[in-house]
């Protein structure tokens, strides 16, 4: 991580090149997120959406180019990550009130256990997601939108302001889907948390998010809604010619027939 | 019953045995909760390997099984590990041969068949007192180990990836676990045989798991079980003259269909 006085982004992707093992998913990677910003990441499976949130939380080195912290609030940037829920597995015979203790860990040290402080936490964060009567259910035995609320509970008890999403309305109907959107939108707009999530369902996204980042095959458009979801850059993206319409006040992007 | 205790032999193996079950019975649910059941096996397997190499050798069959554990927990803990060739089929390969070249590396020496078999079945009322003392004191060690840590081995276990955004170093701690796994099975499989080392490592998880709701719980259900069919198996044997270890395993498969069987009573569970 590298940090840089100056400049409004909480964090700026510069020319970045990721991959795995010698293998580069993305080059070239320029792009911003700002203090409350409400970002999607849109693209097919294995564009390297999740790739990109492990490059800014830094868990994965940049192969090139550079991911930069802004200097003054580096210190307070906390990181609330919620992972795809299907990549816990949901043998472990584990409450919610568990899980979502786990993001106090760190913070308790090493060996200590969490404290008083620490439990007030996590009954904190699942009041703000309404979540309190799951508490004592186990993960395993809970819906995919409950899953998906006591992971986003367990970011927040960590004291994120920043919260990174991965696929967090993947295989969900639309009921959930909305109401994990919506959730998201809540704890941007009341909240002042700066909410990041990836997605490969660009019609969910492009309702709920200020900003857009959309790649495909190593093709990326960046900006505000408005700008991005025209069918020029669409079809410069995603190589088809692409349609994008209002449908009951709602943005629709469709591949006409 | 009390009366197997009359002779110090069998004081000796209940005291060796019990403490690898327990120990091995709590690194079980790890082992079953990581879905790496198979790589305890293989592990059993390389471990042999090293303990056939050091009666060939003559020399300390205990360092030539860790050795060659710790070169396999480093393959395991490898973050490419699984990831450029099929996990399984990685394990099958090294599980298969260091299973023929135990058997190999030990055929031409003075007892041949009779090591094999050994290393297979174990022979735990052979086990030394100081020899039972020492593993006492190790997987005493093993076990203290992961109960300090046991909130980092749990995250780590679980989820990994938000441990790392933690500041927790995700490749460090799956190395220490695998360590301490590859240690406590090295030291088991002299004393006690790869079957019942995998036994213990297997079904008193199981039985834990299946029979309770919290992790709490399915650890010292699992431990618990681990020290009755240890204290069960030993008896039965004494009493009826069965080979001890396979009647320990054949008291945990008992306790895991008793177990099975009372949730099932049960009836659903509770949402």
């Amino acid at each position: 991580m590298t940090s840089v006085p100056g400049g409004a982004a909480l964090v700026r992707f510069d020319a970045v090149g990721l991959g795995y093992g010698g293998v580069r998913i993305i080059e070239g990677l320029t792009f911003s997120v700002a203090k409350g910003d409400f970002l999607g990441i849109v693209g097919p499976n294995g564009a390297g959406k999740s790739t990109i949130l492990k490059a800014m939380l830094g868990i994965l080195r940049p192969a090139a180019g550079a991911v930069v912290y802004e200097a003054e609030v580096h210190r307070d940037l906390r990181f609330g990550y919620v992972p795809q829920r299907h990549t816990l597995d949901h043998i472990y015979p584990l409450s919610v009130h568990a899980i979502v203790r786990m993001a106090r860990y760190a913070r308790a040290g090493l060996v200590r256990r969490p404290g008083p402080d620490d439990d007030r936490a996590v009954t904190q964060a699942l009041e703000s997601i309404d979540i309190v009567d799951l508490a004592e259910r186990r993960f395993g035995e809970l819906s995919g939108g409950q899953r998906q609320r006591a992971l986003i509970a367990r970011a927040l008890a960590s004291g994120a302001n920043f919260l990174v999403l991965d696929e967090p309305t993947d295989g969900m109907d639309l009921k959930s889907t909305h109401g994990i959107l919506g959730l998201m939108r809540r704890l941007n707009r009341d909240e002042g948390l700066t909410v990041v999530f990836v997605s490969h369902q660009l019609n969910e996204v492009a309702n709920y998010v200020d900003r857009l980042l959309v790649i495909d095959e190593g093709r990326y458009d960046f900006g505000p809604v408005e700008e991005v979801l025209t069918a020029d850059h669409l079809r410069r993206i995603y190589q088809v010619p692409v349609v994008v319409d209002r449908v009951a006040g709602a943005s629709v992007v469709v591949v006409p027939r | 019953m009390t009366a197997m205790l009359e002779y110090e032999f069998i004081r000796t193996a209940l005291l060796g045995t019990t403490a690898i079950g327990v120990v091995c019975a709590y690194l079980g649910v790890y082992v079953v909760l990581r879905r790496i059941v198979f790589v305890g096996a293989t592990m059993a397997q390389v471990s042999s390997a090293g303990i056939a190499l050091g009666i060939l050798t003559g020399w300390s069959p205990n360092v030539w099984s860790v050795g060659l554990t710790f070169l396999a927990v480093l393959f395991f803990a490898h973050p490419s590990f699984g990831k450029r060739w099929p996990q399984d089929a990685t394990l099958g390969v090294l599980f298969t041969v260091s299973g023929a070249a135990a058997v190999l590396l030990v055929a031409h020496t003075a007892r041949g068949n009779e090591e094999v078999v050994h290393l297979v079945q174990g022979n735990l009322l052979a086990m030394t007192g100081t020899e039972a003392r020492w593993l006492a004191m190790a997987f005493a060690t093993i076990l203290a180990i992961h109960l300090v840590f046991f909130k980092e081995f749990l995250f780590l276990s679980f989820d990994p990836t938000m441990a790392a955004t933690q500041g927790y170093r995700a490749g460090r701690w799956n190395l220490a676990f695998y360590l301490l796994l590859g240690v406590g099975i090295a030291l088991a499989i002299k004393a006690i045989g790869i079957l019942l080392m995998f036994a213990f490592l297997v079904i008193p998880a199981a039985m834990g798991l299946v029979s309770t709701r919290r992790l709490g719980s399915a650890i010292g259900v699992a431990m618990v079980s681990a020290a009755v069919a240890v204290f069960l198996g030993i008896w039965l044997s004494f009493r009826y003259d069965f080979p001890s270890a396979p009647m320990i395993i054949a008291v945990l498969g008992g306790l895991l269909v008793l177990g099975a069987a009372g949730r099932g009573l049960r009836g659903p569970r509770p949402g």
